[in-house]
Parts: C-alpha cells; sequence; structure tokens
C-alpha cells in the first residue's frame, strides 16, 4: 500500500520537474516581456526534434545531444523575439496569445510535413537501466531527469540572482519604464530571455522525447499545463513555478492512480479553480519576485 | 438617412443572399455555406462576450458542445423535436454558462483566459467519459431531422442542404438582429463601457459582475443553439468536434473579422470556414499558411479586416475603441 | 456604406469563379474513386499507411491494364479526422469530382458522419479502418466495413489465450475510443464464458503518454494477462513503462487487435517486444505466395514491410476495382450491388461481406519471438 503510494509519489515528482523546467522558461518570458508565448510548446518540440536528430544523425550521445538542441533553440527563440513578438510588446495580452497561438500551428504543422508523422523516441540508452530500492523501481533515465532538472534550475537561480544580465531581467520585471530609465537595454534582455526560455524548453522536450516520445504535436498539451504551472506559481516567481509543477505532478499522478485516471488531465484546472476561489494572487506571494 | 441607407444596403445582401442556392446548388457548396452560418452564429455569440464587454473566453466550443449534445440526447433518447429542443439546449447552455460565468468572470485577461480553456478541457472530458450519458467517443448517432413545419395551405421539410441553408440563414439573422439591439441598448453601453475601463464603470455604478455575467451567459446560451442546428445537421456528434482547438479557432474568426463590430465576426466565419475548403489543395501546408497569416494578422492588423476598414472609411473614434482589453490590462 | 456591398460582392465572384461549367455525364475513362483519409492531424500517420496500400494497389491495377482498358484514378481528400470536414470531403468528391466510389475513413466518427451523405448521394462508401459497431448496424446499404471487428477476433482469440495458454486472471488497458471499449465488451463476455476472470480495467485517451498511475495500479493486482487495446504509439509506451516498473515478470501481454503487430513498433520498444501474443489479420511474415508478394512489392515501393492498415487499404483498393470488374459498370448502384456479393482472395486470405456489408476474413495467432511475427496459430476462422 505505501509501496504503491510511494511509487506514485516519485512518478509525480519525476513529471512535475518536466513541468517546472518547460513552465520556467514561459514564466519568464512572460514576466519580462508580459507575453503570452502559445508557441512555447513549439520550443519544447523542436528542442526534442533537434536532439533526435543529434543522435540518429549526429551519433551524438545523449547528454552532448541535449546541449546541442539547448543551444539551438536558444538562438532559435532570440530570432523568434526578434522576428514575432518584438512588434507587439505592450500590446493587450490577448493579441499575444493569438499571434504566439498562430505561430504555434504554422510551427507545428511545418514539423509534421518536414518530418512526418511518424513517432518516434530519443535512444537515451539509460532506458533499460532500472534501479529498485525500497520496493520502487525508478529507470535511470527518470533519475537523471531528476537531477538534470535540479542542476538547470539551480544555474537559472544563480544567473537571475548574481548576474548583471540576471538583475537586469529582474528589474525590468517590476518596471520596464524604470529600468529603461536607468540605461538597461531592455531590447537585448528581451532577446536573452527568449534565448534562456528556448534553451530551458529544449531541455524539457528532449527529456520527454526520451522517456517518452517525439512528435510534431508534443508541444499542444504541454503549452496549457505550463500556462497553468505559472499561475499557480505565481509569475517571474522561480520558487512558486517549481512548487506548482510539482504539485501538478503530484495531483496527475496520485489522481490518476487513486481517483480516476480518465480524468486525469483535468486535476489541474481543478486545482487552479480552487486556488482562485481561495488565493487570486497566486501560489507564492504576488505578481513579481 | 444613415440608418435609411444601412438597412437599404442590407436588405440587398439579404435579397441576394437568398438567391445563393441557386447559384451554387452543388451540396459541397451548400455545405460549406450552412457550416459558414453555424459559425457565424458562433463568432457573433462569442464578439458578444469578448469583443463588446472585453471578457477573453477560450472554452467557448465548451457550450457549443453542450448544447449539441443535450439537442441530439433528448431527441434520440425521447423524440423530442429538434424546434423543441434547440431551446432547451440554448437554456442549459445558458444556465452552465451563468454559474461558470459567476465563479470565473472575476479573473481578468490572461487568468480568465487560461480558466475558460481549461473548462473546455474539463467539458470534453466529461463528454468523453460520462459514457453511460454521452455514449463518449462513439458519440451520438442517429439524430433526426427537424420535423417538417406544417402551415395552413403547405408544409416546409428540412431535407435538402439547401433547406438547411435557409433554416440557418433565417437563424443567423435572427441572432444578428438579437445581438444589435443587445448592443445598441443600455446594456450594451455598459458593457462597453465596462471593456473600456471595468474600475471606472463601477465607480460610477454599473454593476460590472452582473453584466458580464449576463454577457457571457447569453454568448453560452446562442453558442448552445448553434451546437443543436449542428447536430440536427451532421446527424452525428462525438467529443472531437467541441475542443479547445475549435474554441481558439472561433476567437480566430473574431479576430480576423473584427471582433467588436457586428459584421466582422460573420465575415470571419465564412471567410475562415470557406477558406480552408479552398485551400484543400494545399495538403498539410494549409494549416502553415492559416498558422502565417494568423501572425501576420495581429502584427498588422489587430482591429480585424472590417475593423480596420470601419476605422479606415469613418476615421472615427469609434472604431479605434474596439482593442480589447488595453485599459483593463494594466489594471 | 458601399464598402458592405462590395465585399459581398466580391465574395460571391470569387466563389462563382469556382463552379465548373458543366456537369457533363461520366466518362468511361478514367474510372474516379474517392479516397478519404486523415492525412494531417494526429492520425496521419496511420492514415498515411492505408492510403500507402491503397495507391499501392491502383498502381497495380493500372499496371495491368486497369479495369477493361480504362485507368483507376485516384481522388484523395483529407478530413484531418474531423467529422465536419469529412463531410466535407465527401460531398466534394461525390459532387465535384464525380467519382463511382468512395474509400474512407480511418476514424469511426468521421466515417458515421460520412454514411449519411452516401446514402443520399447513392455512392458506396467502403471504410478499411473504422471499427465502431454502428457502421455496419443502422441498416445502411451503401456503407461498408472492409475490415474484421472486434467480436470475430474475440471468438478466435480468447478460447487460444485461456485453454492454451492457461491465461485465467486478465486485466485490460485499452484506449477510450468505440474501438477500445467495445472490444473489452467483447473479450470480457468471451472470457467469463471460459471461465476466466478480469480483474482490472482501465482506459486511457488516445495519445497518452503516461500510464505510470495506472500501471503502477496494476502491479497490486493478481492478473497473470495484461490484454492491451491501443494503436502502434500509445502501446509502445504501455509496453514501456510497463517493463520499467518491472511488470514482466508477473504478467503476459496480449495484443489480440493487432496494435503492435508492425515494423514500427519494433523499432519503439526493441526487444521488449517478444513474448506479446495476440491475433491479427494480416502481418508480414505469413507465408502464402499472395502475402509473400504483397510484401515483397509493399518493401520495394516504401522501403518498409506493410502491417495490417496498408493491407487493408490495398485489399478495399482491390475490392472496389474487382467489383467494378464484375459490374462492368462505373455506376455507382451498380458497384455496390457486386461488392456486396463479391468473393475476393487477397494477402492475408479469403474474404467476403455478410448480409451487413460486414466483412468476414480469417485471423492468425501471432507470437513475437526476437522481433520477428511467428504465426502460432491459424488461419482461424473469426465467423
Amino acid at each position: 500500500m505505501i509501496t504503491v503510494f510511494m511509487q506514485q509519489a516519485l512518478n509525480g515528482v519525476v513529471l512535475g520537474c518536466i513541468y517546472a523546467l518547460t513552465a520556467l522558461g514561459l514564466s519568464l518570458v512572460f514576466g519580462i516581456l508580459e507575453v503570452a508565448n502559445f508557441a512555447h510548446g513549439e520550443l519544447y518540440m523542436l528542442g526534442a526534434f533537434m536532439a533526435l536528430f543529434a543522435t540518429k544523425l549526429v551519433g551524438a550521445p545523449f547528454f552532448i545531444a541535449l546541449f546541442i538542441s539547448m543551444s539551438i533553440m536558444a538562438i532559435f527563440g532570440a530570432l523568434t523575439e526578434r522576428a514575432v513578438f518584438r512588434p507587439i510588446v505592450g500590446k493587450p495580452m490577448i493579441n499575444s496569445m493569438l499571434l504566439s497561438f498562430g505561430l504555434s500551428t504554422a510551427l507545428a504543422n511545418l514539423a509534421l510535413f518536414f518530418f512526418k508523422a511518424d513517432p518516434r523516441k530519443i535512444d537515451s540508452g539509460l532506458a533499460d537501466i532500472r534501479f529498485r530500492f525500497l520496493g520502487l523501481y525508478v529507470t535511470a533515465e527518470r533519475l537523471s531527469v531528476l537531477v538534470l532538472s535540479i542542476v538547470l534550475v539551480a544555474v537559472l537561480a544563480w544567473f537571475i540572482q548574481y548576474t548583471k544580465t540576471g538583475k537586469a531581467m529582474r528589474a525590468i520585471s517590476q518596471d520596464r519604464v524604470a529600468a529603461q530609465l536607468a540605461g538597461i537595454n531592455v531590447r537585448r534582455i528581451y532577446s536573452v530571455t527568449f534565448a534562456i526560455s528556448g534553451a530551458l524548453a529544449a531541455a524539457a522536450g528532449t527529456m520527454v522525447g526520451a522517456i517518452f516520445f517525439v512528435s510534431p504535436e508534443m508541444g499542444f498539451a504541454v503549452v496549457l499545463k505550463s500556462f497553468v504551472v505559472i499561475i499557480l506559481g505565481g509569475f517571474g516567481s522561480i520558487r512558486g513555478v517549481i512548487l506548482a509543477a510539482i504539485i501538478i505532478g503530484l495531483a496527475e499522478s496520485l489522481g490518476g492512480g487513486y481517483l480516476s485516471y480518465a480524468y486525469k488531465d483535468a486535476y489541474p484546472f481543478l486545482l487552479l479553480v480552487l486556488l482562485f476561489m481561495l488565493r487570486p494572487q497566486g501560489l507564492i506571494g504576488g505578481r513579481r519576485s | 438617412m444613415k440608418i435609411q441607407a444601412r438597412v437599404f444596403v442590407i436588405s440587398i445582401a439579404l435579397l441576394a443572399l437568398l438567391f445563393v442556392p441557386r447559384l451554387f446548388s452543388m451540396d459541397y457548396y451548400m455545405h460549406m455555406f450552412v457550416m459558414s452560418e453555424i459559425y457565424a452564429v458562433l463568432a457573433l455569440s462569442l464578439a458578444l462576450i469578448v469583443g463588446f464587454s472585453g471578457q477573453v473566453s477560450m472554452g467557448h466550443a465548451a457550450f457549443y458542445g453542450i448544447g449539441a449534445y443535450v439537442s441530439a440526447l433528448l431527441s434520440v433518447n425521447y423524440g423530442l423535436s429538434f424546434w423543441v429542443t434547440i431551446w432547451i439546449a440554448g437554456f442549459v447552455a445558458s444556465l452552465v454558462s451563468f454559474m461558470i460565468g459567476a465563479l470565473v468572470l472575476r479573473l481578468r485577461g490572461h487568468f480568465l483566459a487560461i480558466t475558460t480553456a481549461f473548462f473546455g478541457i474539463l467539458v470534453g472530458l466529461v463528454f468523453n467519459n460520462w459514457i453511460d450519458v454521452t455514449n463518449g467517443p462513439m458519440g451520438v448517432a442517429g439524430i433526426p431531422r427537424p420535423a417538417p413545419l406544417n402551415f395552413p395551405g403547405f408544409t416546409v421539410a428540412i431535407q435538402t442542404r439547401a433547406h438547411y441553408y435557409y433554416l440557418g440563414l433565417a437563424f443567423a439573422v435572427l441572432v444578428a438582429f438579437l445581438v444589435h439591439r443587445l448592443v445598441n441598448s443600455r446594456i450594451g453601453n455598459a458593457l462597453i463601457a465596462i471593456r473600456e475601463n471595468e474600475e471606472l464603470a463601477r465607480s460610477i455604478g454599473i454593476n460590472a459582475m452582473a453584466y458580464k455575467v449576463l454577457a457571457f451567459s447569453i454568448g453560452g446560451g446562442l453558442a448552445g443553439m448553434a451546437g443543436s442546428f449542428y447536430a440536427h445537421y451532421i446527424l452525428f456528434i462525438s467529443p472531437v468536434t467541441f475542443t479547445v482547438a475549435e474554441s481558439i479557432n472561433m476567437l480566430v474568426m473574431i479576430i480576423f473579422g473584427g471582433m467588436s463590430t457586428l459584421f466582422g465576426p460573420i465575415l470571419g466565419a465564412v471567410f475562415l470556414t470557406v477558406l480552408p475548403e479552398f485551400l484543400r489543395m494545399a495538403g498539410s501546408l494549409r494549416l502553415v499558411i492559416y498558422g502565417v497569416a494568423l501572425v501576420i494578422f495581429i502584427i498588422w492588423m489587430p482591429l480585424g479586416v472590417w475593423g480596420s476598414l470601419k476605422s479606415f472609411w469613418l476615421g472615427k473614434r469609434q472604431a479605434s475603441l474596439s482593442e480589447v482589453g488595453e485599459h483593463q490590462e494594466h489594471s | 456604406m458601399k464598402g458592405k456591398n462590395w465585399i459581398i460582392l466580391a465574395a460571391m465572384g470569387f466563389l462563382v469563379s469556382f463552379v465548373p461549367a458543366s456537369f457533363a455525364a461520366i466518362p468511361a475513362s478514367p474510372i474516379r474513386v474517392g479516397v478519404v483519409m486523415p492525412t494531417s492531424g494526429t492520425l496521419a500517420y496511420d492514415g498515411g499507411l492505408a492510403l500507402n496500400g491503397i495507391k499501392m494497389a491502383v498502381d497495380e491495377v493500372n499496371k495491368a491494364g486497369g479495369i477493361k482498358g480504362n485507368k483507376l484514378e485516384l481522388f484523395v481528400e483529407d478530413s484531418a479526422g474531423v467529422p465536419a470536414t469529412a463531410v466535407a470531403a465527401i460531398e466534394k468528391l461525390v459532387g465535384m469530382s464525380k467519382v463511382s466510389a468512395v474509400i474512407g475513413d480511418f476514424g469511426s466518427s468521421c466515417t458515421l458522419a460520412m454514411m449519411d451523405v452516401a446514402q443520399r448521394a447513392q455512392v458506396p462508401l467502403i471504410t478499411p479502418i473504422s471499427l465502431a459497431p454502428k457502421i455496419t448496424e443502422q441498416g445502411n446499404i451503401w456503407t461498408f466495413r472492409g475490415c474484421d471487428n472486434s467480436e470475430m477476433i474475440a471468438k478466435g482469440f480468447t478460447k487460444w489465450a485461456v485453454k492454451t495458454k492457461k491465461l485465467d486472471k486478465w486485466a485490460f488497458i485499452a484506449v477510450n475510443t468505440d474501438y477500445g471499449r467495445g472490444s473489452v465488451e467483447a473479450f470480457k463476455k468471451k472470457v467469463a464464458e471460459l471461465g476466466g476472470e478480469v480483474v482490472f480495467t482501465e482506459y486511457f485517451q488516445q495519445g497518452e503518454t503516461d500510464y505510470y498511475p495506472i500501471i503502477t495500479k496494476l502491479k497490486a493486482t493478481k492478473a497473470n494477462g495484461l490484454c492491451m487495446f491501443g494503436e502502434t504509439v500509445d502501446l509502445s509506451r504501455v509496453v514501456n513503462q510497463f517493463y520499467e516498473m518491472g511488470l514482466n515478470e508477473k504478467m503476459t501481454l496480449m495484443d489480440p487487435t493487432s496494435g503492435t503487430f508492425n515494423p514500427k513498433f519494433i523499432e519503439l520498444v526493441k526487444e521488449k517486444a517478444n513474448g506479446i501474443v495476440g491475433a491479427s489479420r494480416f502481418v508480414a511474415t505469413i507465408k502464402t505466395p499472395a502475402a509473400k508478394k504483397f510484401v515483397a512489392e509493399y518493401r520495394k515501393r516504401y522501403g518498409a514491410d506493410p502491417e495490417k492498415y496498408a493491407q487493408a487499404g490495398y485489399d478495399v483498393a482491390k475490392m472496389v476495382a474487382m467489383a467494378i470488374t464484375k459490374a462492368d459498370s462505373t455506376e455507382p448502384a451498380k458497384i455496390r450491388e457486386a461488392l456486396s456479393k463479391i468473393s475476393y482472395k487477397g494477402p492475408q486470405g479469403k474474404a467476403h461481406f455478410n448480409e451487413k456489408n460486414q466483412l468476414i476474413i480469417d485471423e492468425y495467432i501471432i507470437a513475437i519471438k526476437d522481433g520477428v511475427f511467428e504465426i502460432v496459430a491459424g488461419p482461424v476462422s473469426a465467423e
């Protein structure tokens, strides 16, 4: 009984890590550019494909492929920002939502056209190693997701807290006009933010591509959940996002195991509604960290 | 003078529309037009909520679906006539949207959007999993056509696509008229005031929440009626039709056409129903073109086609007040 | 105010330009056959496999001289898996392209939506894939199901599994569609009849990726066999996660409707596929001359082994061609008549339609060994 519970909980935490990585990128973009990027799921999806090609075509080992994917998607993210999002910064949120939705449709279907609908999986070489302790099963693959997530989040937190760029990012998210007056090159920070967002999404996508699958449609489902995570976690708060992501992962896992598996995807929503009834400003404090 | 001219033009347009089945007798075209009519109603109902009240709803397909299922199940299980069930469907859908609206309309902007999106997902899950009632993914088949209407002297049957075209045209015109009257009434003025600046509206005594919920309920109810029409037209419904993607589809229609005008949503509905059919030749690239077009649109024509045309010709401030949430985002 | 007028007139003019000049009588050559399949959307991959089979069949017929010298011409429309789009597709095919028969769709929702059009337009509609029972239960004589259904498979397979393989405690994991639910119902009945016990049933949404919650739950039961219903990709994840949680030590995996008997599945799960038992109307290892020829041709053309969707598409297209030949006409009514009486022999064996336009074929019992689909028993009659 306890074993089953612990297993479900462990699974939930791993899921939560993936959601956290995806949502963090989205949260940064949201907090700093005030843009709701629906196409974030496509950054995630393309990241998975980049890693897939890195392993298949170039024969790169998994972690190198991960690095390659993150780098490519960082550049792609910055390009997207310049070409598509910059014109609408400051406009109503619905504009960025719909624009990014159009971008998402275009990218997902381009991927479908070029890569075809074949479902694929990234071979991490770690999938067949199973660890067993106290009756719990976890594969080396999932364990590395856990470790990698922690590492990436730590690096991100350090970056935001201690580097000049990171501080500039925080400044803009608090008050864009004041930041500009203080001489911060806002445009450059926008690009950097999107680049980071792309890299994190790529990391999450690659991990999902290894554990679950890679396909051109994988982005849509994940982007809605990411939005729920950042709404629950409070925008711009790293701790909030991580906590919210883990809670959602647990809700899915435990809810799916103990309540109804069929309604699994609705649990994040129900949590959201509950939260809004009780505490309209998010999990951790206010809108900005 | 202006109003007379307007009425004249609309009359000519309606007259022309009556002749459409003569020109385009092929069922393929008729089907496109009937779907356009259904989407016109959906677009108008969504525009009431998003364009005129300024509330971003991404779960509109849920009400469309609720209406469709209520109408279909009542007909198939209890033999009720379409002419009765369409009203019941509208009522149930508006009841549900009233309840949801009361719950979530205190939220703003993106919060509201995501919450409504998830409501849409929840409803979709219910359609898919409440097998005993909705038959889940197997859907509801064998939905009967509307029964013939008997008038003294003649009978009106609803059999061919042309018949549905006329019925749908009547439906769309009535809904357009209703929305027009609503928007130009005191209720409409209150909604626009709320859209432009909710705090200010509140401060002059407008019960913002009540009006928002009212608009939401009416919009939801109309969507439900459209759902009923759809069910008794395609004669088969299943959860795949009522997804978040469909809700977003409707949003795109009103953005394209111009969400705070009356003709804009209709234009958007017709164009975006007919266009994908003409883009059939492009195969899987069709959706790419669609997505790219949307991107270009939002960047360069956020008022939508009709909204932009209106603002260009009239040059009035009227049109420029159409941007949603410009003030409410920074509250 | 002129603006409104202009827009309406312009739109109408635009549309008018697409009205064909005349609706001339159907020419005898070439013979037009319509296809409605999802070539975009989530079902695009599987729809593509069926389409492969259809195209190969048509090319074969044409290379052999066509039908009485007339070539077959395919008109393919995308349904994207959306019922209203499928309806538009079939309307276009019968109204504009004037086809004599329509092959499609993949998903049952789309097929069901199109059936009414087929009846009104009086054009035969054959689905090579859709499994919803209603397709053949509504008395629509213009619609045909060109593949087996769950009840047929249940009969043949459960007997073998319970008696020969001694699997008496069944767990079911099935996709939440008419196919998954219908199959579970049919199989549960048979298992009970044979004295077996059902200890676990769970459904998943198509496209689901995370099965850990239910696999963890499954572990706590006493099941000795897990019966899966789903498509290749979903089942590949079920199987992978099944292994990750160590369940392979406890249970035998069963796939009676052969969602896994194709090369793509083997590619996705590799050696974890070994030991899966099931039934299929077709696998690439069938040794009859017709099967071998089909497999060789398909390999040459597409660079991969065919599986059941490709075979179904191929057989249905061939049956349509055969019906047109037998009817000696391109009149849809005559083709429908010929189709209902057809006696066909294809790569997977003999086939004919019963009085409900349901195809009657044989099944094979398959086990996967070393990545190869080994035929353990069969063909068994599924009638």
